[in-house]
């Protein structure tokens, strides 16, 4: 019976602190954040009605229009206005 | 709650810090409630009140657990195994085939003029009960092989057949390889963070990508009326749900695995490019590997498996087989699907009599370029019966394949570019992670971050809003 496992996966792999991993997530997190701040307020659209339902809503327009002001909402929504156009 | 989505992104971003914290303060009971707390969450994100049909079956395989240990070697001990399948099975069953039952059931006492009323009832198909149902018999099972030298604590059952990342679509993980995994915290100096991170990313592009794509714009117009298009559409829809299935299943268990690496945990490896399979035989040792190992361990063997000559083995692997298709539904279509592709293990066994026909000493380039086209065209045969709705569409569509007058509707550049994709990564060396791996160890760890975050926005810009479901959430 062949082993079951990631061994193989693994097998070759360099293994890391998981701390390595605290940056990966913040600095994706965060472009996330800037350049998506659209989904963002999409999903705070979606959330169940009530009060900080409708706070999270606020924050995240207030944000989404800071970053639109900015630039980077901006240039995501062209980018994916323009390839969407090019795909759909 | 799906992987790729903001929901699931935030519950990540709270979790994975909250069990490594715990982890590394050697709370090890609190980092295992913490993920158990997590996961129940992850499931009552859709119905809550399912979140207590899991408990269930969790409180089912522990007592019965206990009892194997307790009564280990006895006639009790060996019906308690018995029973705890049976219950299994049953709580599987009368979910999933239930109302099939009923209906069958009313058919059959009509067509004898004894129509009377039966118990309907509006049965929701809990998400992932045929995945925590086979991981609660791979516990006593495991069990009872000392596979698994002995039963575990609440928690442990709880965590194993709960965690979230393969709780509502696997891969199937056996108790026999996590459950000792358990025994200690996860080391945080040897987490495979690059591995996680590129299973994670990687998924959500065959997902949203390459896998929703040929959904929206070919798979499912066609599949919806195959006579509206001509063979030319129908023969790549047919290789586009191919490349489709593949890229949303396979995506998920690649998430599943690399969420639960980068939390410390290993599960089962669940694809390995099965469209490159050079025998049925393999294309089952590369496709949905911990379906098909958990079927060949949990009913083959028991079956007979091939023990007791040819024909009993031709006999179990079709019935493992057929059974293997019923548990994806109770229709006709999922039996046919279930056996042709047992018919053909079959085959192949008698054909090749033992030996394994993928073997690739002293087999010619050309043997092998046909074998692998050979079976790669009659899986796809298959996969027209399994996402068709029903028979008489099946047939509709193969019918339709003779239909070369008519012109191209659907298929255009970017779709063929995105089977032709699907097919490439078929045969991409074996040793690519461990060379990307290489790559993430190059990079400085906040150009991974960068480069996470632009792949996921592209990803975003690229496949549009929302997250379809993944298409095994249904089984």
């Amino acid at each position: 019976m062949e082993s079951l496992g990631t061994h193989d996966l693994e097998a070759g792999m360099r293994p890391s602190r998981a701390s390595a991993f605290i940056p990966v997530m913040a600095i994706t997190v965060a472009l996330l954040f800037v350049f998506n701040s659209a989904g963002l307020v999409r999903w705070t659209q979606n959330l169940p009605p009530g009060q900080l339902g409708t706070a999270l809503s606020d924050a995240a327009n207030v944000w989404h229009d800071a970053m639109t002001w900015a630039g980077p909402a901006r240039l995501f929504e062209v980018l994916k206005e323009t390839i969407g156009v090019e795909l759909r | 709650m799906i992987f790729p989505t903001l929901n699931f992104l935030l519950f990540y971003v709270v979790v994975w810090p909250t069990a490594w914290l715990l982890a590394r303060a050697r709370q090890h009971v609190l980092h295992k409630l913490a993920i158990i707390a997590a996961s129940y969450f992850f499931y009552a994100f859709w119905n809550w009140k399912l979140a207590f049909l899991l408990f269930a079956s969790v409180l089912l395989n522990y007592a019965a657990g206990r009892l194997i240990d307790r009564w280990r070697g006895t006639a009790a001990g060996l019906w308690t195994v018995r029973l705890a399948v049976a219950a299994n099975l049953a709580l599987l069953g009368f979910f999933k085939y239930y109302g099939w039952f009923i209906e069958s059931l009313d058919d059959l006492l009509r067509s004898l003029s004894m129509a009377r009323e039966l118990p309907y009832l509006e049965i929701v198909l809990p998400i992932g009960i045929s995945f925590f149902t086979f991981q609660g018999i791979s516990y006593i099972v495991d069990l009872h092989r000392r596979d698994l030298d002995r039963s575990r604590p609440l928690i442990d059952v709880m965590f194993f057949i709960s965690f979230f990342p393969h709780l509502v679509a696997g891969p199937i993980v056996r108790a026999a390889s996590f459950l000792p995994q358990l025994e200690t915290p996860p080391n945080p100096n040897r987490v495979f963070v690059g591995l996680g991170v590129m299973l994670v990313i990687w998924g959500v592009f065959k997902k949203a990508i390459v896998a929703n794509y040929l959904a929206v714009l070919l798979v499912d117009p066609v599949f919806l009326a195959p006579s509206n298009y001509g063979a030319v559409d129908l023969l790549f829809a047919v290789y586009g749900y191919a490349i489709q299935i593949y890229c949303d299943f396979s995506a998920y268990s690649d998430i599943a695995i690399g969420v639960a690496a980068l939390l410390g945990y290993r599960f089962q490896r669940n694809f390995n490019q099965p469209y490159r399979a050079e025998s049925l035989q393999d294309f089952w040792r590369r496709w949905h590997m911990s379906l098909s190992s958990w079927l060949r361990d949990y009913l083959y063997i028991p079956l007979g498996g091939n023990r007791g000559g040819a024909v009993k083995t031709y006999r179990n692997l079709l019935l493992t087989m057929v059974l293997g298709g019923v548990w994806h539904g109770a229709a006709w279509k999922f039996v046919l699907w279930g056996a042709l592709h047992g018919g053909v293990l079959a085959l192949e066994r008698f054909i090749y009599r033992g030996h394994d026909p993928a073997a690739r000493i002293g087999r010619p380039l050309w043997t092998r370029v046909v074998s692998v086209l050979v079976i790669f065209h009659f899986v796809c045969l298959c996969w027209i019966f399994f996402r068709a709705e029903d028979l008489a569409r099946a047939m509709e569509l193969l019918g339709g394949l003779a239909n070369w007058s008519q012109p191209v509707e659907l298929l255009n550049l970017f779709l063929l570019a995105l089977i032709a994709f699907g097919m490439a990564i078929q045969f991409t060396p074996d040793d690519t992670l461990q060379r990307l791996d290489r790559l993430y160890h190059r990079l400085p760890i906040w150009g991974v971050g960068v480069a996470c975050g632009v792949a996921l926005l592209l990803i975003e810009a690229v496949g549009g809003d929302g997250a379809a479901p993944f298409i095994y959430f249904q089984f």
